[in-house]
């Protein structure tokens, strides 16, 4: 579903992303962990196309982002770290510019838009400027909108942050609904007790490289996650 | 702390004016030092002239305080029309008020370090009324240390009585449309358009009643020191050098604003945090309309222009006064006319039909909007990046959405000056069609500018569509292009053909401009999209 290649993205001096290289198959949920400023967001950015990369090559669903960046954002959902909204539009306005957008069918995009906000509890809300959401309701208002055209992948970056318990289960429980159709999930995050349990496969980037990769079984080995990371940490310093 | 915070904001003020291209050769703020001067030679030239003829006519009566009274009259008028709305913006608009309240400054050092900048920026523009003002007074022989010593404290004092004011109205302006629940931006406009038309009433006043002032000058000595006794205290202090009236002077500017800012700084934190009227809306289902890409796009763009008053005010300023313009012509056609008959009569050659074609182009000049609308993207780009969404088509809705609120008005204003000022099918098609062709390429260039020029980490809206350098190249450049026209046609143009024609083929190199610039924009102007943020 997401191959990427040697992917490499340098900022001025700095090489953000160095060579990476990683696969996601169909029905995975992939978690990609890292400290902060190890390149996690800027890979997610590039595979969404939303940053321009210096080399390698990113394809989903066999396109590449380079050459069918249209074809690619089509069949993929972002939802950012932080999602700053258009904050003069209302959350029901939000959606159906976004269901206009991806030329989701009246009825269908009807049917989704409440199917997902009542799952995430923000139907009442909708009516509501986003402007006047609190950081929680505009994550989940972000997933809403990230899966209205019913996505071949979604590409989260720190999906948990400012949710609350119910919404972070009903997301969690999403995540595993769509790779039962044959989606594919990639997120980052910091929390590695939800890595451990939720994904299929993990990747460890460190200073723009990856450090380990593979399935969290096999990553983890007898240890836990946390234990993992932390002495990959400590044996690249 | 204050000091700090003061650089911070002075620096987001200028940051697009300061910032180097990553390609550029030369730094942004030599261009834009170059619009300043230009802006402030024009102003500083009018106050010249006005005042080496008060300065006279007051000296011959025996009221030379007069002078500056009325230099501070005008100064504290224009100061005041002016700020109020930058005041309410950088004061209670700021997108970093909240960040700022979270860390350990107190709320009063975050007010005083904002009301720092709001008075540099009210000094820095009352320079190029000062500087004219003083140089007529010193060349007339007026200047002693004393009192030059006054007039430089009365520079930095001038503008606090005008910040006193400022403030208290932006503080009631925000308190009020914080508590309209609906319309907010339509109250906001129609307010600053009030403002705006005083602006523009106090400026023709001054000009209208220029001979009266000068002939009845003992009668104005006497209204101003009974109704403006700030004014009055000034104009004595410096023309007697009286320390006195001077320390009242003082008094007058420093008491208010300290009382004010102190008042404002006791309250600042209540009024940041308060609710902004804003209340849950019930939701109720239904099928929702289904619109195609572009009209969503576009939809999108005017959402944000309505939501904005800001943007409204700065950014499409000429479609306000052209509706204004045109709504004055069908009331008082013939006042209006008849103004226009003298203008056209004044110069030989010119007709009704040229002279609104002008006009009408350099008021949609006016017009910046899509020199700002890459830049209101702000922290909010990466969903149209993320979106199966070309760049070609997002540049080409920000294209319409221009087009809808900037040329959209002019073409209603140009048709109803078409029915009132041309005779004939000639005219009215001049009036109608070649102003539309400039606007065509304005808005296209706008759009390339701010796509060179881009600022995307704003904090209020204020400083793209006011402040930045692409709004600033944006209305100087439309501007030029018209004046530019008119210099062509008087050094060459007059020679071979009639206004009229002569107007037909400024169309025409609009029309082929544009194209060339739209040409750029598929190309080179999507390339730039694409690389923002990267």
């Amino acid at each position: 579903m997401l191959r990427i290649e040697n992917l490499t993205k340098t900022y001025g001096d700095k090489r953000a992303v160095d060579d990476l290289s990683l696969h996601v198959g169909p029905g995975e949920i992939y978690g990609f962990i890292g400290h902060n400023g190890a390149g996690k967001t800027t890979t997610i950015k590039s595979v969404c196309g939303i940053l321009q990369f210096d080399s390698g090559t990113i394809t989903i669903d066999g396109h590449d982002v380079r050459r069918e960046p249209l074809l690619c954002k089509a069949r993929t959902a972002y939802i950012p770290d932080n999602p700053d909204l258009y904050d003069f539009m209302t959350g029901i306005k939000y959606l159906n510019f976004i269901a206009d957008v991806f030329d989701i069918d009246a009825a269908l995009r009807n049917e989704r838009i409440h199917r997902y906000s009542d799952m995430l509890e923000l139907t009442a809300d909708l009516a509501g400027a986003i402007s006047s959401y609190s950081h929680g309701m505009k994550q989940k208002l972000a997933i809403i909108s990230a899966l209205i055209h019913e996505p071949r992948l979604l590409v989260l970056d720190e999906p948990f942050v400012g949710l609350d318990p119910k919404a972070s289960r009903a997301v969690k429980d999403l995540m595993r609904q769509k790779c039962d159709e044959g989606a594919a999930v990639f997120f980052s995050t910091h929390v590695l007790e939800v890595a451990e349990r939720l994904c299929d496969k993990v990747a460890i980037i460190k200073g723009g490289r990856l450090v380990a990769h593979g399935p969290t079984d096999e990553v983890r080995g007898d240890s836990s996650l946390e234990d993992v990371f932390l002495e990959l940490e400590s044996d690249q310093q | 702390m204050i000091g700090t915070l003061y650089r911070l904001n002075l620096r987001a003020v200028f940051a697009s004016l300061l910032r180097r291209g990553r390609r550029a050769r030369w730094p942004r703020f030599v261009f834009a030092g170059l619009f300043v001067t230009y802006v402030a030679g024009s102003v500083a030239l009018a106050m010249l002239l006005l005042f080496s003829l008060l300065v006279v006519a007051f000296d011959a009566i025996g009221e030379l305080w007069l002078y500056w009274a009325l230099f501070a009259a005008i100064s504290f008028s224009l100061g005041v029309l002016g700020s109020v709305f930058v005041a309410a913006g950088h004061l209670f608009g700021a997108r970093d008020n909240e960040a700022l309240l979270a860390l350990p400054i107190r709320p009063g050092q975050i007010l005083a370090s904002r009301v720092l900048v709001l008075l540099t920026i009210e000094c820095a523009l009352s320079v190029p009324l000062f500087v004219p003002v003083a140089y007529v007074w010193l060349s007339a022989g007026h200047g002693t240390p004393v009192g030059v010593a006054m007039l430089l404290a009365g520079f930095v004092l001038l503008p606090v009585i005008t910040l006193s004011v400022s403030l208290l109205l932006a503080w009631v302006l925000s308190a009020v449309v914080a508590r309209v629940r609906r319309h907010r931006s339509l109250l906001t406009v129609v307010v600053a358009l009030v403002f705006l038309l005083g602006y523009v009433a106090v400026f023709t006043a001054v000009q209208r009643h220029l001979g009266d002032l000068i002939t009845s000058g003992a009668e104005v000595a006497a209204a101003v020191s009974r109704s403006m006794p700030p004014f009055h205290a000034f104009g004595v202090a410096v023309a007697d050098e009286d320390p006195g009236r001077f320390a009242l002077f003082v008094a007058w500017a420093v008491t208010p604003f300290v009382a004010l800012v102190g008042i404002l700084a006791s309250r600042y934190s209540r009024i940041l945090t308060a609710g902004r009227g804003t209340h849950r809306v019930a939701y109720h289902p239904r099928v929702p309309r289904r619109s195609g890409m572009t009209a969503a796009l576009v939809g999108r763009e005017l959402s944000q222009y309505w939501s904005r008053p800001m943007v409204v005010l700065n950014a499409t300023i000429g479609s306000l006064m052209s509706l204004i313009g045109a709504g004055a012509l069908v009331a008082r056609r013939d006042v209006v006319l008849g103004y226009s008959n003298r203008l056209a009569g004044a110069v030989p050659g010119l007709t009704i039909p040229v002279l609104v074609t002008v006009a009408i182009a350099l008021v949609g000049a006016t017009n910046t909007l899509s020199a700002s609308l890459v830049s209101l993207e702000g922290r909010t780009l990466w969903i149209a990046r993320s979106l199966p969404v070309s760049s070609s088509r997002i540049l080409r809705a920000k294209l319409l959405a221009h087009l809808a609120v900037s040329s959209g008005p002019c073409l209603l204003a140009s048709i109803v000056t078409a029915w009132a000022a041309a005779d004939d099918a000639a005219g009215w098609l001049l009036i109608v069609f070649v102003p539309q062709c400039f606007f065509l390429l304005t808005a296209l260039g706008g759009l390339a500018v701010n796509l060179s020029l881009p600022r995307l980490d704003w904090l209020s809206e204020v400083q793209v569509v006011k402040q930045s350098a692409s709004a600033l190249v944006a209305v100087f450049g439309g501007i030029g292009v018209v004046v530019g026209f008119g210099i062509v046609y008087l050094v060459v143009g007059r020679l071979l053909v009639t206004p009229e024609i002569y107007l037909w083929f400024c169309g025409l190199a609009c029309v082929l401009a544009a194209l060339a610039v739209a040409r750029h924009l598929h190309t080179r102007g999507v390339a730039r999209f694409e690389r923002l943020g990267s």
